[in-house]
């Protein structure tokens, strides 16, 4: 078996831009919102593996696409060995046991319909695991382990009479029931008060350990995934720009998009000098993304080359890897 | 089990939350906390008494009812609503009308809500050609104003009270099915269905267990405001000779029957009958509303 | 934006199709043979020959696949196949509607577009003023228990809007013509005009002819006669604006800006006319061209309550006379009208919102 839990090579996800009926017939030409545009990236057993970047970067639909709840236009991906384009529906339906998700919006993620016990025990009854009062035993330990005390006294509540800390605690009971080895958390603490993210991701961290779960960590926040991550890739339009492990990231950031982001993170310290890089402008269009590089247009270093050839990802250290061609280490 | 045993580990726990209310259950307080929707299911109430006690209690038949020593009778102690030009007693017939408007309500509604709802969830749910195909059929038949349609419909089939019925239901059959095909296209985008079909549910479950489920409450609300424009179509079909038959005591036909009366100055042949649509519609408009605000989802927190 | 309108309009075109080919289906839901139903039973077979001919009912429904059937066996020419492949009766239908051809009465053998000439001018005038009615209540009022919100006013308008939307409007014509026509005679109850008052006829609006011949006592009469009938067509949507008028201005009065004005000084009425209304606006003219197709529904209602000689009378005259050709027209003139109606409504909404940009 390989070190590798998720493989994912030249993957691409293009959005045909909705038209109406007479607007197909009249243009002949389709347009496609180009919302991953080929990466590869590869995530570890046991790792946790953050995917930062802009709204719109594209980091959500890979998520997506590795959770197979959309198909990819080009690539695969091979979940601990198994290429998931080569699975039928009921495979992938059963495979899916193994991966799980966890959203931004723990109120939008829960059947408004459903009392939190039966949510979180559905996959039981889904796959014939359990039922009755052994279902209901199972659901109840697992409410515990996640923080969901006294546990008797939620399992027959609805989300709405919970606080949005609990539906999220509620939320990964659910991804957990069935012992997945992945589990894909998108912002999963985009939501919560500030106070209870801390609580959150050190719950996180710790049925980890618990469960030998392996997380590919969605973020916006380059603090939160500071916290958290093993390894981390940054996106920007489609596109992977950096990636490495949190120290090569974070300390030696070679990608000029990579260091204006970090410049951004707020420091706990009001003397601390802070470097202003941040790039021009807002995020592009993904339809017509910019030609060459897709960051030049809003790149303080940019040369002549960067608006007519896109860098490729290479490494610069073992296990760092940047797309860039000026490359500036800050 | 009581509150107190309870030892608080996460401080963020809402204890303001009282023990399991199901979720049908606080719509229903919310309800009867409005006004509006008291006033409205008090009328339906009686309604609903009319049209189930009436034959029970009383035997009415419509044939042989006539007294021509007592016609156009003001409303006095023995005719409290005065009599028609047959004679006939106008509250007994009014009550014994109960049931004509319930029952095409309910029918048609039924009709429309049942095709129309089909038809809207297999759109929303199965989408692309299909959904083009059915939509397209149901903007085709929204385009005739409802009335016009029922009338058209009951004009071709013939006049009398099934063709009514069908009428009108075929007239809630484009509204029902944008309102299902509506409720789930926004039901499927919403995450607790990807996360159900992350957990492994297959379609037809999520369908049945997770979507349907949810589109209940607007199906109500409408189904409810549905009711009263059923009963005023209806009515209406009646008035205009082409809903039930006289002698039969449907309200919209006791109005045609009578209202040549009004230049003798017959007013009470024409005021209970118009009145008693009115408040019948007004009772469904009225608990549809508070319905409508009860329901709300914005308001469960 | 005219290339807005015309992507609209090309939207509408299916939709409009349908509509003439559920029109023409109409008649073949009549169980039996139309043309003896129409006819009576103890019609002459001469004369049920004679309508079969002219609804071309002996033609096939949709497309005549006969013909190129016979062309490839060589019986026709093949331009002759392919032509009498559309001689159906569908087709034919809708090639003499986009003559202008409407066909004719079975009853009275008039052409049928010389009686909707005669009797749409009428519904337009009572559509017209029933509208003018509901927006010069429904709008004030609206406004008004917005603005006194929970006062009693506020409590009376929103108790009336909802009795008006439950109003069968049979009845309230009925009551209207009880109590000021029968009992106070201040009104006429039924007619355009009295019979014994020739007036010339140039747009059919006598409101308009009798200012055009400036005849002020026509004038006179031809508004007495419409006040009861448009005070009946037009109480329900005069309700439906009130309410939705109420709704938007509350909605615009809770809005920052608002509050911005009246920090800023400006006084009540400034405010009120100046900010909140012209954005309460859009989703009340957009409630006022829903209104349209119900008005158009109602005036059967109405037009047969007093007697109106318009589209709706017509079409339930023609009804009970079983004289379906007239049935169709009327159906598809109604239809095709609120149609356009509508489409004047998103366009005008469109205009109006600043916030839709053309591309």
């Amino acid at each position: 078996m390989s070190d590798n839990l998720v493989e994912v090579r030249g993957l691409k996800k293009w959005f045909p831009v909705q038209k109406g009926f007479i607007e197909r017939l009249v243009t002949r030409e389709r347009q496609f919102v180009h919302a991953v545009d080929g990466i590869d990236f590869q995530i570890r057993h046991g790792e946790v593996f953050g995917l930062a970047g802009e709204s719109g970067s594209g980091k959500t639909t890979t998520g997506r696409l590795i959770l197979r709840l959309v198909e990819p236009t080009e690539g695969s991906i091979v979940f601990d060995g198994v290429n998931l384009a080569s699975l039928g529906d009921e495979e992938m339906r059963r495979l899916r046991q193994r991966m799980q998700v966890i959203f931004q919006d723990p109120f939008a993620s829960l059947n408004p319909r459903m009392k939190i016990g039966d949510a979180i025990g559905h996959s039981l009854e889904i796959f014939k695991v359990a039922t009755g009062e052994e279902k209901r035993q199972r659901v109840l330990d697992m409410m515990e382990r996640v923080g969901l005390t006294p546990a008797r006294f939620f399992y027959d509540k609805y989300p709405h009479q919970v606080s949005g800390g609990q539906r999220q605690r509620i939320v990964l009971a659910r991804a957990l029931m069935l012992h997945p080895d992945l589990v894909v958390a998108d912002e999963p603490i985009a939501m919560a008060d500030v106070s209870v993210r801390a609580l959150l991701l050190d719950l996180m961290l710790q049925l980890k350990e618990e469960f030998n779960l392996t997380y590919l960590f969605i973020t916006h926040d380059l603090a939160t995934a500071k916290y958290i991550c093993d390894r981390i890739a940054i996106m920007y339009l489609g596109l992977i720009c950096e990636m490495g492990t949190l120290e090569q990231v974070y300390r030696h950031p070679q990608h000029p998009y990579t260091q204006a982001l970090l410049a951004a993170v707020p420091v706990p310290d009001p003397h601390a000098r802070r470097v202003k890089r941040l790039p021009k402008g807002e995020i592009p269009n993904p339809i017509n993304p910019p030609p060459g590089c897709r960051f030049h247009p809003r790149c303080p270093h940019a040369t002549a080359i960067c608006s007519v050839e896109g860098p490729s990802l290479t490494e610069v250290e073992p296990g760092h890897l940047v797309a860039c061609h000026t490359r500036f280490p800050a | 089990m009581s509150e107190t045993t309870f030892s608080p580990v996460d401080t963020s726990v809402d204890w303001a939350v009282r023990k399991h209310r199901s979720l049908w259950g606080d719509a229903w307080r919310r309800l009867t906390s409005l006004n509006t929707a008291r006033a409205g299911m008090v009328i339906i109430s009686v309604l609903l008494v009319g049209a189930l006690l009436a034959p029970v209690v009383h035997h009415y038949d419509p044939k042989t009812d006539s007294s021509l020593r007592d016609r156009l009778k003001p409303p006095s102690g023995e005719h409290i609503l005065g009599t028609d030009n047959l004679g006939r007693d106008v509250l007994v017939r009014l009550i014994h009308g109960a049931r004509y408007s319930l029952l095409v309500g309910i029918i048609s509604v039924g009709i429309g809500l049942l095709i129309g709802g089909i038809l809207g969830l297999l759109a929303g749910f199965v989408g692309r050609g299909l959904d083009n195909l059915i939509m397209r059929i149901m903007d085709i038949i929204l385009a005739f104003p409802a009335m016009l349609l029922a009338i058209a419909i009951v004009a071709v089939r013939g006049p009398g009270l099934n063709n009514t019925m069908v009428a009108v239901g075929v007239v809630f059959v484009p509204i029902f099915a944008r309102l299902a095909r509506s409720m789930v296209l926004s039901i499927r985008e919403q995450d607790y269905i990807t996360a159900a079909t992350c957990v492994g549910v297959s379609r037809f479950r999520i369908l049945f267990r997770h979507i349907l489920p949810n589109t209940l409450s607007p199906i109500i609300v409408q189904s409810t405001l549905g009711l009263g424009s059923a009963i005023l179509w209806a009515a209406g079909l009646g008035f205009l000779g082409l809903g039930q038959q006289p002698p039969k005591p449907e309200w919209g036909a006791m109005l045609s029957d009578s209202y040549k009366f009004l230049a003798k100055g017959a007013w009470w042949v024409i005021v209970p009958p118009g009145a008693a649509i009115m408040l019948a519609v007004l009772g469904f408009n009225l608990l549809g509303d508070g319905l409508r605000d009860a329901l709300d989802p914005r308001m469960q927190t | 934006m005219t290339k807005y309108i015309i992507r609209r309009l090309i939207s509408l075109l299916p939709t409009l199709l349908g509509v003439t080919l559920l029109v023409f289906m109409f008649i073949h839901l009549i169980p039996g043979d139309p043309a003896v139903v129409m006819l009576g039973e103890h019609a002459s077979a001469e004369n049920v020959k004679r309508i079969r001919q002219q609804l071309g009912l002996d033609k096939p429904l949709l497309l005549n696949f006969e013909a190129p059937a016979q062309a490839l066996r060589g019986e026709i020419g093949i331009g002759e196949g392919v032509k009498g492949l559309f001689d159906s009766q569908y087709l034919g239908f809708l090639g003499r509607l986009l003559r202008g051809d409407l066909g004719r009465s079975v009853h009275e053998k008039t052409p049928i577009a010389d009686l909707l000439k005669l009797k749409f001018p009428a519904t337009i005038e009572l559509s017209l003023l029933s509208m003018a009615f509901a927006i010069a209540v429904g709008i004030p009022a609206g406004i008004v228990s917005a603005t006194r919100r929970n006062s009693i006013f506020d409590g009376l308008s929103m108790v009336g809007s909802l009795i008006g939307v439950s109003m069968p409007i049979f009845w309230l014509g009925l009551m209207l013509i009880y109590f000021f026509g029968v009992k106070l005679g201040w009104f006429p109850t039924y007619g355009r005009l009295p019979v014994d008052l020739s007036l010339e006829r140039v747009t059919g609006l006598y409101t308009v002819d009798s200012i055009l011949a400036g005849d002020v006592r026509a004038l006179g009469l031809a508004l007495k006669h419409l006040v009861m009938p448009s005070v009946a067509l037009g109480t329900i949507p005069m309700a439906i604006i009130a309410r939705m008028t109420r709704s938007a201005m509350l909605e615009v009065l809770q809005e920052d800006y608002i509050r911005t004005a009246y920090a800023k000084g400006l006084s009540e009425r400034t405010v009120i006319i100046r900010h909140a209304l012209k954005n309460a606006f859009l989703p009340v003219i957009t409630i006022i061209g829903l209104q349209i197709g119900g008005l158009l529904a109602g005036a059967i209602m109405t037009e047969t309550v007093f007697s109106w000689p318009g589209v709706g009378k017509w079409v339930y005259d023609a009804i009970l006379a079983r004289d379906y050709p007239v049935v169709q027209v009327a159906v598809l003139v109604i239809t095709l009208l609120i149609a356009l109606v509508n489409l004047l409504v998103d366009i005008s909404y469109a205009f109006l919102n600043p916030k839709i940009r053309f591309e």
